[in-house]
């Protein structure tokens, strides 16, 4: 009782808790807002009413397929092995082949279902758990606690319940949220008492059930699995009582688990690896849903039987591993491996330290930041987030894009007449004259003196040419509006409009791509930077450092570079990314024209061409960013560390982030000077001129109020704790 | 700002008051430090602290001014600070760092030159006996290691003012020692201020003596001044004379001492007694003082 006390009633694991239940339910929404629209739940349902209606046959095809397996061997007469597995699938289907299937309203429980990140934030909390069952950072506690009668095996034995128990609460909890969440969004409750199979998500999952059985059943599989995580991680944290090693084994361990299994095959030799994984348990529905057999030392394996088995074996050896470790209770200190791998890290870090020592000294405040304040594991989220929200998929496939590229490399630059003589006018003629020719055809068929199949073709035909019209219109108008604008050329807009204006990566998306680029690149400085004051104040190093000649203004100085120098990566990374991405989206062409020809740019205050205006765009986000890096830091100085960075996070990030739900409170977010385009799209050119003004006035202020505070005469602010 | 060799410094504190809410810490201080150790003596919460924290321009001032030949400190700034080496009371450090590291950093802001840094850093790891653990984290130090790392940062640049506050903390006798003889060996050309609760890190040193209470000076003079001040105050009394048994409940503050005689109690006070009891001149020392002052 202590113990779950211990963890439950503590202000980080309370914090974590709300956080983790906040970005649970957010995300959630966000990422499965192209599912809840009417049209698109009428799609699922359409498309679940088609499957269960030929889900029979379904089933009778893989149990025919599976009993016909046989073949020639050269020894035997038939594949025994085939045969084998022939067998074993067809008996598993024979179990679902007789069940009934019936309407589910299942498709906001098949998105909590897809819904992964909720295994891993769980997970999150579970490593934070097992790290607080680690006492070595005070040797002399765990020195306390083991001298106690119960402070040995029966406190592992309590700690594997309570971490069994929360991991239970957790899932039950985030699970019912998700789907009381999914009711809302989805508006309609699915039908639990109906066969699970009736999900086509579901229609290899050999056990006949309900969905409300299979849920829980996924509920305790998932809550099991990641006990058994986490309980890897205590096992290598009790053998190195190394914290920072420990961590870097289990990551590597994960990290190899997953490679295994996105590159094995089903086939590969080794393809037991790939189905008893580590990976695996976190992502467990794939391995209840799925049926799947796999060959291994000449035997056919069941792959869901096979990892239940090797499940309860290591479980044990877990549980063993730990129980022994707890009851004696020895320092991994002893061991002399372990003793060389802190030796070699040691001087690793002491040759990183002496090359350091080389640099000025903006450098040693990197090193403090990104080393001694581990800034590299945001450092590392940023790029891993960074790089998963970008999608290089073409953006549309159509014939008519193609052909409207070509017209555009043909007839783009400068406007002259030739587009209409040598394109629009004889394209009109030819549609005047197929309307004509259609309108025959059809007068034809009301005479009877043609059949049905001559209409198809006809309206067939005339399909195309309309598509052809249509996009001859569009040129058209498009033509007409630069032909009016003297400034402007004749380009394509789609790259471009993807690239800066209201479209993102797929229509009607907004400048949602972009919003979450800035958000996360704000969120970043937030936490990156978070410690860079506190660290003096927790260090007691403040009172030295403002007793140097250079420890005031030269050092708030060198840390607002720090700031400057990470703004301007930061742009560039955004930029490039940026560029690569629509680079395999949809090309962009002619840079160099004037910034009028992109017609959704209104009143372009002065002549200038494309390229100018991106890199100025660069400069002015640079500014923005730096801009707000100072508000924040002054923000940062007054409240550091983790606080801090969620503080500023709260005041910058999520008022973008809720306005992501059609609320209106962007108005309210500092994001929006940081992108510059929606802006100029919603205020014009001159008004955001004035916004950036006030917003680097703001920021400047901020520069300076810092300094004062933390160079000034005599300050209270920063005395000692 | 240059300090010429030959021309005498001079700190003068007038009137210095720094009140915290409705706590005084440092009551209308004035005071006058020329080139010499001046130990700073006084109980815990005796203000010491603020006044070297007012000296490093760390905390703000209530009232009265710290000039230096003259000028104001707050408005020399940059200038008075690079004349200063300060070693806080709190062993505060960027554990990650190593000691080298940690001494090149401190000496960029310090503003010395990167190559007289380096060779300087290293003379002073040399001097406080960190040489060979140079390379690694402070982290691993041990409360004395750290002490001296701290002692080391505030010597580097060859500063004309060194403001130590509790030096010795957490050092074992040898250690303490060790720090007592390298700070005896910083001169006399230069303003160094040792606070301290502990009487014997500054007994031997110091040329002057600051005796601090409830944030006052209570007592400014030479250490043989002092000892001369309280001639005939000090007693010692064996424990098995029948006198011993009549005053030992009204001198609680006594203390046991092992002499050739046998046990006795020492006593500082200038109630009249046996004069069989008094000590000569020669016999009191600073602890002595101390106690008769400040308790």
């Amino acid at each position: 009782m202590m113990e779950l006390r211990k963890i439950l009633f503590n202000k980080r694991s309370f914090i974590s808790f709300f956080l983790i239940t906040i970005m649970t339910c957010f995300v959630f929404a966000i990422q499965n807002r192209s599912s809840y629209s009417n049209s698109a739940i009428e799609t699922f349902n359409r498309n679940e009413l088609a499957y269960q209606k030929q889900y029979k046959t379904y089933v009778q095809k893989i149990m025919a397929v599976s009993e016909s397996y046989s073949g020639i061997s050269i020894f035997e007469k038939t594949n025994t092995f085939a045969k084998k597995r022939g067998e074993i699938t067809s008996r598993r289907y024979k179990r679902i082949a007789g069940v009934q299937l019936k309407q589910t309203h299942g498709a906001g429980l098949v998105s909590v279902f897809k819904f992964m990140l909720v295994n891993v934030l769980i997970l999150v909390f579970m490593i934070m758990i097992v790290f607080s069952y680690t006492d070595y950072e005070h040797l002399s506690l765990r020195l306390i606690i083991a001298t106690t009668p119960k402070g040995r095996t029966r406190l592992v034995i309590r700690r594997i319940f309570l971490l069994t128990f929360i991991s239970i609460l957790m899932h039950v909890f985030l699970y019912t949220l998700l789907l009381m969440e999914s009711c809302v969004l989805f508006k309609e409750i699915p039908s639990f008492f109906v066969s699970v199979q009736s999900l086509s998500y579901f229609k290899d999952f050999t056990f006949p059930m309900s969905i409300g059985n299979a849920f829980i059943l996924y509920i305790l599989m998932s809550a099991i699995l990641k006990v058994m995580v986490v309980m890897v991680l205590w096992m290598i944290l009790v053998l190195c009582s190394h914290k920072s090693i420990a961590s870097a084994i289990f990551s590597g361990l994960v990290a190899i688990e997953y490679l295994v299994y996105v590159t094995l095959s089903q086939s590969h030799p080794f393809s037991l690896l790939k189905y008893n994984n580590l990976y695996l348990c976190l992502n467990s529905i794939d391995l209840l849903r799925s049926y799947r057999t796999y060959s291994f030392m000449n035997q056919v394996i069941e792959a869901q039987r096979m990892f239940l088995c090797l499940f309860i074996i290591v479980f044990m050896i877990l549980i063993g591993i730990l129980l022994f470790k707890g009851h004696t209770q020895r320092t991994f200190h002893q061991s002399y491996i372990m003793t060389s791998i802190e030796r070699i890290l040691e001087s690793i870090h002491s040759y990183i330290k002496l090359i350091i020592t080389k640099f000025p000294l903006v450098f040693h405040e990197f090193y403090k930041v990104i080393i001694t304040q581990k800034g590299w594991i945001f450092f590392l989220c940023f790029i891993v987030l960074f790089i998963k929200m970008q999608d290089t998929s073409p953006y549309l496939t159509q014939g008519s894009i193609e052909q409207q590229k070509a017209i555009y490399s043909k007839y783009g630059g400068v406007y002259s007449k030739r587009i209409f003589v040598e394109y629009i006018d004889p394209c009109k003629k030819n549609y005047a004259k197929e309307v004509k020719r259609y309108k025959d055809v059809l007068k034809r068929y009301e005479e009877k003196k043609i059949n049905k199949d001559e209409l198809f073709d006809a309206q067939m035909r005339m399909d195309n040419i309309q598509n052809e019209y249509n996009l001859v219109k569009s040129i058209e108008v498009h033509v007409n509006k630069v032909k009016k604008n003297k400034k402007a050329w004749l380009i394509d807009q789609n790259g471009w409009k993807m690239l800066l204006s209201k479209d993102g990566h797929y229509a009607g998306e907004g400048f949602l791509t972009m919003e979450k680029e800035a958000m996360l690149i704000v969120a970043f400085i937030c936490f990156f930077f978070s410690s860079i004051w506190d660290y003096d104040q927790r260090s007691e190093m403040n009172l030295i450092l403002r007793a140097t000649a250079k420890g005031r203004t030269y050092l708030y100085n060198k840390r607002i570079l720090m700031y400057f120098i990470v703004s301007v990566l930061l742009t560039i990374v955004w930029t490039v990314v940026d560029f690569y991405v629509q680079a395999k989206v949809y090309p962009l062409t002619f840079f160099s024209a004037p910034l009028d020809s992109l017609l959704f740019f209104k009143n372009v205050p002065i002549s200038l061409s494309i390229n100018v205006f991106i890199v100025l765009l660069a400069i002015y986000r640079t500014l923005s960013l730096f801009a707000l890096s100072m508000i924040i830091n002054f923000i940062l100085m007054k409240i550091g560390s983790f606080k801090g960075g969620f503080l500023t996070l709260i005041l910058f990030v999520v008022p973008q982030f809720i306005s992501m739900f059609n609320i209106d409170v962007h108005y309210l977010s500092l994001i929006q000077p940081v992108m510059i385009l929606p802006l100029i799209h919603e205020v014009g050119f001159v008004y955001t001129s004035w916004i950036l003004m006030i917003f680097y006035l703001i920021g400047f202020i901020a520069y300076k109020a810092g300094k004062k505070l933390w160079s000034g005469k005599g300050m209270n602010l920063w005395k000692s704790k | 700002m240059e300090w010429e060799g030959d021309e005498f410094m001079e700190i003068k504190i007038e009137d210095l008051t720094k009140v915290y809410g409705s706590h005084v810490a440092l009551n209308h201080v004035s005071l006058t430090l020329n080139e010499g150790i001046y130990g700073i003596l006084g109980e815990n919460g005796a203000g010491k602290s603020t006044l070297l924290n007012l000296l490093t321009d760390n905390l703000k001032r209530s009232s009265g001014s710290i000039l230096l030949d003259g000028k104001d400190i707050l408005k020399m700034g940059k200038d008075y600070r690079k004349m200063i080496g300060y070693m806080p009371q709190q062993q505060g450090f960027y554990e990650d760092f190593s000691a080298l590291q940690f001494l090149l950093y401190i000496g960029e802001l310090k503003g010395i030159s990167r190559k007289q840094c380096n060779k300087q850093a290293l003379k002073l790891l040399k001097m406080v006996n960190l040489y060979d653990v140079r390379h690694h984290s402070i982290r691993s130090y041990s409360g004395g290691m750290r002490q001296r790392i701290l002692l080391a940062q505030a010597l580097l640049g060859n500063p004309d003012i060194i403001i130590l506050d509790e030096p010795s903390v957490g050092l074992d006798p040898r250690e303490r020692t060790h720090m007592r003889n390298i700070i005896s060996h910083l001169g006399r050309e230069k303003i160094v201020l040792i606070s301290t609760h502990i009487v014997s890190d500054v007994e031997s040193i110091a040329s002057d003596i600051l005796l601090m209470k409830k944030g006052k000076i209570i007592k400014n003079d030479t250490p043989t001044s002092l000892i001369h001040s309280i001639k005939g105050y000090v007693k010692e009394i064996p424990i098995d004379d029948l006198y011993y048994k009549k005053i030992k409940n009204h001198y609680k503050d006594g203390v046991f001492m092992q002499r050739s005689g046998g046990l006795q109690y020492r006593i500082v006070t200038d109630d009249k007694m046996d004069s069989q009891f008094t000590l000569d001149e020669e016999h009191i020392n600073l602890e002595d003082v101390y106690l008769y002052y400040v308790q």
